[in-house]
Formats: structure tokens, sequence, C-alpha cells
């Protein structure tokens, strides 16, 4: 899920930087020096995951794990997302170097998306919520991901329109996918190290 | 915060990349690859994504060295797309695999064989002359070279058997090997750690500050 040098046009590529100069911007402000071997684990897990690929018709998909960032790092999944996509860019022509900031909004946003979704989880009162919000924080950082990207396809022309169906609709195997990993990733931190996770601020009153 | 060490994220890191990698040896990152060279008179285009799956029904332009373009295609089930050479110029062919994926490659003029082209055939017919010299048949040589149907034929094969070794090349070319991969991940930790180095630097510097302040 990159988007390859020459396919957007250039005011769209300019937007993706300046877009994601703000959002980096924005959130690495005060950050813990703790916060920064958590960081470095998690965007290396990212950059690992998207080697991974499913074949879904006739492409073929990787996991890509923004949810889980997003759960883990909170904000600071943007600034990981970012260091990740331009090493992808860098070492193995994923995606673009033109396109890294367009990129970044579309995984980082969709991490920062599914950091949001997880937090919602403090106004429920159910078990296992961790599970579940995992779950949903997963499937909702590629859904975003995939509206940006379809957004972006759209720009460089109607002949696209086509193009966003499909995009959408390939997508759903890996929302389930992303879902389950996430969803059970998420569930098995807060049992084992539940301090890693992120967004542990808000204290749902009635939580056990 | 502080119940993690540092040295159990590392470990952690450690244990998650090497449980990831032989998962990910075959079923590398996914990316558009494409080739392009010419026979005889046509020019074949072949798309596949890095795993090795074909580019179907992907969009094939053509554009001069000028960039106008000069004719527009869909690959078949194999990936594959051929097209008649248009005209003696170096093409840029872009092949658009739908979902952002695109890549493009430039074909330059001398390697256009085809009809028109008696220098490169006389170059190859030279070529193999050469070798060809060291059996003292060297009359031979020109006869050939004024035989277009033999021409052609030899286009045809040296095409068809380098077929294989073209694609091969530009698989190559795009192979992520591990040892990216763990370069990759020495360059995030590299990166992070110089960020970490500096912070933690402003923070002693700050925390004497406050201490002259006292």
């Amino acid at each position: 899920m990159h988007i390859s040098d020459g396919v957007l046009n250039a005011p769209v590529l300019v937007a993706g930087f300046a877009g994601t100069a703000v959002l980096a911007a924005a959130t690495l402000r005060k950050m813990d020096l703790e916060e920064i071997p958590k960081v470095s684990v998690i965007t290396a897990v990212f950059f690992v995951a998207s080697l991974i690929k499913f074949p879904v018709g006739p492409t073929s998909i990787h996991l890509i794990l923004n949810g889980l960032v997003g759960v883990v790092l909170g904000w600071r999944a943007f600034p990981a997302i970012l260091l990740g996509l331009i090493l992808q860019a860098i070492l193995f022509g994923h995606g673009g170097v033109s396109v890294i900031g367009v990129n970044a909004i579309m995984l980082g946003g969709g991490a920062l998306i599914a950091y949001m979704v997880w937090q919602l989880r403090h106004y429920v009162n159910i078990s296992k919520k961790e599970i579940v919000f995992g779950a949903l924080a997963g499937a909702a950082g590629v859904a975003c991901s995939g509206i940006v990207l379809a957004v972006a396809l759209l720009t460089t022309g109607e002949a696209f329109l086509g193009t966003v169906y499909y995009v959408l609709a390939v997508h759903i195997p890996i929302i389930i996918i992303e879902a389950a990993v996430v969803g059970s990733s998420a569930g098995f931190l807060n049992r084992v190290k539940p301090e890693i996770l992120a967004g542990r601020v808000i204290k749902s009153p009635a939580s056990s | 915060m502080k119940s993690f060490s540092i040295r159990q994220y590392y470990v952690l890191a450690f244990l998650i990349a090497v449980i990831l990698l032989p998962i990910s040896r075959d079923a590398y990152a996914h990316k558009v690859n494409m080739f392009a060279y010419a026979e005889g008179a046509n020019i074949f285009v072949e798309g596949f994504f890095s795993d090795g799956k074909t580019a179907k029904n992907s969009v094939v332009t053509v554009f001069d060295s000028k960039n106008t373009e000069l004719l527009k295609g869909t690959t078949d089930e194999q990936g594959q797309f051929v097209f008649p050479i248009p005209q003696k110029t170096s093409m840029r062919i872009v092949l658009n695999a739908g979902m952002g994926h695109q890549t493009e490659y430039l074909l330059s003029a001398n390697e256009l064989t085809g009809e028109e082209g008696p220098n490169t055939s006389e170059k190859i017919e030279n070529d193999t002359g050469k070798s060809d010299g060291s059996s003292a048949e060297d009359d031979n040589a020109p006869d050939h070279s004024n035989n277009p149907e033999l021409n052609r034929l030899i286009e045809n094969a040296v095409g068809k058997a380098i077929k294989p070794v073209m694609r091969s090349i530009s698989e190559m070319r795009e192979e992520r090997s591990l040892a990216n991969i763990v370069g990759g991940i020495g360059y995030i930790f590299g990166i992070l750690g110089i960020f970490f180095y500096i912070k933690a630097r402003k923070e002693t510097d700050q925390s004497k500050k406050d201490v002259k302040g006292d």
C-alpha cells in the first residue's frame, strides 16, 4: 500500500510533504526520553511487517500494521511511520522518494485515526475491550489509509473512479487480517505488559 | 514507563525480526517492475510484481523523447504487451498497474533493431563474425549480413533466448536482500539513537542549569 513515483501530480505531492511536515512537528512535540526505545522498536516492526505479502486477486497486499503502531505509540505513531516509509523508499523502492509525504499521510494518518479509535475504549465497559478496540483500531487504520489512497488517486482524474472502488474492495481482506492481528496483539500486550500500550491516561471510572 | 529496560526492547525487536524474516524471505515488497526490449519490428513489454506475479490488465503508455504520447495499450493475462515500433526514437514506456503502482522503462533508440536498423544488425554480425573468425572463415560473414531473412531469424532467436535473462536481471535489480532488511532495522535504531543522544544531552544541560540556578 504505497503509491509509486510518477502517479500523482505535483500539487498533490507538495501538499503531501506540507501536511507531513505539520503532522510530524505536531506529533513530535514533548517526546520523553523513555519513549524513544519503544518508538524505535515499533518503527522496526512496521518496517519489517510491510515485507510480508498476501496474494489478493490480480495483485497482492502486505500487512500494514499502522493500526498497531497507533495503538502502541499514540501520537508518536506518525513520526515512526514516516521514518519507516523513508527507509522503505530508499532501501526497497517501496513507493518512491517524491511520494513519501503522501504515503506518510496515508499510513501515518491511518495510525492516528487508529489511536483515536483505540482511546474510545475508555468510554465503554465491556470485558476484553482491549482486544475489541485493538481490532477496531487495526481495521480503522487500514480503512482510513485506503480512503486516503482512493482520494489521492481520484486527484489524478476521473478515469481512476473504477480503481477507487477496487482499492476499497481489495482492502477488505487486509482490514480483516489487520483487525485480527492488532486485536490479538493488543489483548496480548495488555495481559503481559499493559504499560507498553498507548493512552492509558484516561481511566474509565467503572473499569476493574 | 520505567519498568522497561532498553535491553528488553531490543531483545523484543530482535525476536520479532527473527520470527518475521523467514516468512518474508520469498514474499517481499510489492512493487511493480517491468522490462521492455525490441524484438524485430515489435517492442515487447512485460510487467510483473516483485513477488513474480504478472501485472495483468495494466495500462502501458509509450512516450517519445519529447514526451509526446505515441500509443497506449493494456497488458494481457501474462502481463505482456507487444506493439510495433512506432518510430525510431528513444522511448519512455510507463506501466501503471493500478492502486498507485507504476513504473517506467527507458528504451534508447539504438536498442531498436527492426528493418531500418542496419547499424545494429551489422554490429551484431561483426561480433559473431569475430568469434567465428578464429575458425578462419571470415569470407562467410558478409554473406550473412546481406541476408535479411537470416538476420531476422537471428534477432528473433536471440530475443527469445534473452527473455528470461532480461527478466532475472530486472528482478535482481529489485531484489530485497536480507542485508537490506537488517540494515534498515539498524538505520531505525541508529537514527532514533542519535535523536535519543541529542535529547539526553539537552536534558542534562537543562538540569545543570537548574542546579546552577539554585
